[in-house]
């Protein structure tokens, strides 16, 4: 879900900050949003354990009263979320295809790529009108995305954050959620990109810029996260609740605790390592920079691991706290599977759809109106009898 | 569905794009379109277009879309079944605030798509005729429109403002359903019709 958000963050809120370079790198992060977001909105369902009964959480009219959800619960606000976060991405990433495709289709020698991507353009065909409206729905998609994107981590944080089991009832979660998530996010579009211009050769649009801008925005998203964990240990202690001086001190502190490797492997590869980062030279470096994102995405997969299972292992009851948690093989098989989705969809994307915004890219290599509408003054002013002698003069 | 007449003629730069709309617009000239591969700012207003209202479609739709939420949990959960969470009020309005503004975002952004496609005539299987396949790629094309008043003149106008390229072409200005590997057949029909 946190890789899921990278790519809505680039192309919305760097788009209302007006961030030039967001358009080498934009819509290959939007699609690994998509598709990241496909992965994660799997679990839920799975954990439900009855999958057949899943369309339970939505609320339609049943046999059963009808007996509505719990419009109150935060695991039905995640229901919203989520799926109002993959519907908005994914109109808001084909909308932005649609020029793309169309360029595709005009320049298709072969027959079915014209009918595929002519299919697939939905007729585009570049009109001043319609490109009127396409910026304006770009634009408030973006601005709707930019608290979409907050507001959907926020939620999943709820998830944890409103419930009382010790380390997880805390009010940080949900800005704490949302830095990790730009984070995770951002380390992946690393780990993809870098390795998505090697081999389509796209070192020209996606430049060595465009990777020091993302790695200071994992140096900065990283060390939010640092502070976070921190403030999480602090409150921990000043609250003086003991279940809490447990759960973070005992269970995860405490290297020789069962499970405090997993939360010195979580501080190391998310908090010490990023800063690194400070050093442009090492922001420029390509290979650290591709080892760096693929141990901050380890890093954040145990952020998780640490959060659920060092809160849930050993409950208020020590005679329970004989389970030491080893995953099931069905438990490593969903997320293999998950592995598998997200590659296969990210690997047909690239071969069959542009990975760069080619429309966005023209637009901020020509040069734009403004250059012209200072020329546009004189003609403006002009005499008509000027001009038309102007064009008598032509003939 | 309607085949007419045009003159079109291909622009490279902004530069001579932008002085060339507005000769044609002072000398009279109705601009049916000019087909560029990215957006250019400006060009609607030097075109003469007038703004569009997207926004407001899309804000009322997202308005609608937070009465929906209001609306539908209010009945849901104080009408018509009223479920004891814990001693806490039917009408919790700030536990409803997530999803309310999950459906806001939701259907304001599923109703300004769907506009757009709509306005845009936008849709799988839609087949429009093109004037120029370049006019996605690198250039911007330039389509009058011939009428009964105005004549193929007009062919030495584009030229003159720095068109290249400038030619006759009979189009379809319609949508239809078809596939883009294979020729319309609509058109050939029609097209023989207008000659």
């Amino acid at each position: 879900m946190g890789i899921g958000h990278a790519g809505t963050l680039i192309s919305a809120i760097l788009l209302l900050f007006r961030q030039g370079w967001r358009t080498g790198v934009n819509r290959a992060a939007e699609a690994m949003t998509i598709f990241a977001v496909m992965c994660a909105g799997q679990f839920p369902i799975w954990h439900m354990g009855r999958v057949w009964n899943a369309f339970f959480v939505l609320p339609y009219p049943n046999t059963r009263g009808p007996l509505w959800v719990n419009f109150n619960s935060p695991l039905l606000w995640d229901v919203f979320a989520i799926s109002t976060y993959f519907t908005v991405s994914l109109l808001f990433w084909y909308s932005g295809l649609l020029p793309d495709l169309a360029t595709l289709r005009d320049r298709a020698k072969k027959k079915w790529r014209k009918a595929f991507y002519g299919v697939a353009a939905f007729g585009w065909t570049g009109s001043t009108k319609h490109w009127q409206r396409h910026e304006a729905l770009s634009l408030v998609l973006a601005g709707l995305s930019t608290p979409l994107v907050l507001s959907v981590h926020t939620i999943v944080s709820f998830d944890f954050a409103t419930s009382i089991v010790p380390g997880w009832h805390t009010t940080i979660f949900p800005p704490y959620f949302v830095a990790g998530a730009i984070f995770s996010g951002f380390a992946m579009v690393q780990t993809l990109l870098l390795v998505t211009r090697k081999v389509l050769g796209l070192q020209d649009y996606i430049t060595v810029e465009h990777i020091e801008v993302m790695n200071k925005v994992i140096v900065l998203t990283g060390s939010i996260v640092g502070i976070a964990y921190l403030t999480e240990l602090f409150m921990a202690w000043y609250s003086a609740v003991g279940y809490e001086n447990f759960a973070f001190f005992e269970n995860r502190l405490n290297l020789n605790s069962p499970y405090g490797w997993s939360y010195w492997i979580m501080m190391g590869c998310n908090v010490l390592s990023p800063q690194i980062f400070w050093s442009s030279k090492m922001r420029r470096n390509l290979t650290l920079t591709f080892f760096m994102s693929i141990l901050i995405n380890i890093g954040m997969w145990f952020k998780r691991f640490v959060i659920i299972v060092t809160s849930v292992y050993r409950d208020y009851l020590p005679s329970s706290w004989s389970t030491y948690y080893t995953p099931t093989i069905w438990e490593v098989g969903f997320y293999m599977g998950t592995f598998g989705l997200f590659f296969t969809c990210y690997f047909l994307f690239s071969k069959f759809f542009p990975v760069i915004a080619i429309a966005e890219i023209k637009h901020i290599l020509k040069k734009n109106g403004e250059n012209y509408k200072v020329k546009m003054d004189v003609i403006e002013s002009e005499k008509v009898e000027k001009f038309a002698h102007d064009q008598e003069h032509d003939h | 569905m309607g085949v007419k007449k045009f003159v079109t003629g291909n622009f490279y730069d902004e530069a001579v794009l932008f002085p060339a709309i507005k000769k044609t617009r002072r000398a009279g000239y109705k601009i049916h379109d000019v087909f560029t591969p990215f957006p250019i700012h400006g060009l609607d207003k030097a075109m003469g277009l007038r703004d569009t209202s997207l926004h407001t479609e899309g804000f009322i739709y997202g308005i609608t879309g937070t009465a929906t939420a209001v609306g539908f949990i209010t009945r849901a959960l104080t009408i018509d079944w009223q479920l004891n969470f814990g001693g806490k009020p039917f009408f919790a309005l700030p536990a409803w605030i997530p999803i309310t503004f999950e459906l806001t975002v939701l259907f304001a952004a599923v109703g300004m798509v769907l506009t757009f496609c709509y306005l845009c005539q936008l849709a799988l299987f839609v087949r429009k005729d093109h004037f120029n396949p370049r006019s996605t790629d690198d250039t911007f094309v330039m389509a009058l429109e011939c009428t009964d008043k105005t004549n193929d003149a007009k062919l030495s106008v584009l030229q003159s403002i720095g068109a290249t390229d400038v030619q006759v072409q009979y189009k379809e200005t319609e949508w239809w359903l078809g596939r883009y590997d294979k020729d319309g057949n609509v058109l050939k029909k029609t097209e023989e019709a207008v000659h």
